[in-house]
């Protein structure tokens, strides 16, 4: 956290992203949102940006726009791992859970061992792999996620 | 055989076997012990009858007619055909089976309690790598 507030050398977007990340941990989704949307118009390339907005879409309990999000991104960058990996996420959370081991799968392995993500790469494989086998979340951890649910 | 027929003007023999046929037929229900006893019974009856007969037998008829003696003074937890002891029987079998039933219920409870924390450190860990993750690419991120 104190990383997270110190502000020096850093550039405008990122402290929106920092902020965003901060708000995101407090639950205040809708203005982590906007701060990720201050950080992608701050920034010359709004890969970060718009992955993190996807995953806080996914946080809040909003897979859906998550996927239409970093799909997008994914298609004009096909390299970046983190936007494969929070993709994925959002797939298997939307329950599209042959898209998502699809993205899992067309990451090339060395690449994503080298990177910093392979853990939450290995992490996000172990625990899709658990969880399908006994058809989705422990009961305490399910929650309503679609849109249009009238539990929500 | 007259003189047999002159006893109980009946087959004793044949008294037991109607009553072990008897026992077998009018509760369907009732344990084995209990039918064993009635049929044991009737043996018995019909051995002390038929016993004084016997050249000889009039101790083989005593024996018999002492141990049904014995049998119907018996202690209720000593005898099955008695109706206490039956009914304690009966109970202590079923008590045995709800309490295998309860064993391996608590069992299946282990099983998924073990299940639901391997799944929950997964997740927990996952959250975790997650978050840093996300923290790591904004503090690395490029201007």
């Amino acid at each position: 956290m104190e990383q997270s507030l110190d502000t020096t050398d850093q550039t405008p977007a990122q402290q929106q992203l920092k902020r965003a990340f901060v708000l995101t941990s407090y639950g205040f989704f809708q203005e982590a949102l906007q701060s990720c949307e201050r950080a992608a118009n701050l920034s010359d390339d709004e890969l970060v940006p718009r992955t993190i907005q996807g995953a806080i879409l996914t946080a809040s309990g909003r897979p859906s726009d998550a996927m239409k999000v970093l799909i997008r991104l994914q298609r004009e960058h096909k390299n970046s791992i983190l936007c494969s990996l929070y993709l994925a996420e959002a797939c298997f959370l939307a329950g599209r859970h042959r898209r998502g081991w699809k993205t899992l799968n067309s990451l090339e392995e060395e690449a994503v061992a080298q990177s910093p993500w392979a853990e939450f790469y290995q992490n996000l494989r172990t625990a899709w792999e658990e969880l399908e086998e006994i058809e989705g979340l422990p009961g305490p951890l399910r929650v309503p996620m679609g849109e249009d649910d009238d539990e929500r | 055989m007259s003189s047999i027929d002159g006893v109980g003007n009946s087959n004793p023999i044949q008294d037991a076997q109607n009553q072990s046929d008897k026992a077998n037929s009018e509760s369907p229900s009732r344990s084995f012990g209990a039918v064993l006893s009635r049929a044991a019974d009737g043996v018995l009856a019909g051995v002390a009858r038929v016993a004084p007969m016997i050249p000889g037998g009039q101790l083989v008829g005593m024996a018999a007619q002492g141990l049904r003696e014995l049998k119907g003074t018996a202690p209720d937890g000593l005898t099955s055909g008695v109706a206490g002891g039956d009914e304690q029987m009966s109970e202590m079998f079923e008590m045995q089976k709800q309490s295998q039933a309860f064993n391996l219920q608590y069992l299946q409870l282990q099983t998924e309690l073990q299940d639901d924390n391997r799944r929950f450190s997964t997740l927990t860990n996952l959250m975790k790598v997650r978050h840093d993750t996300a923290k790591s690419a904004i503090n690395n991120m490029h201007a």
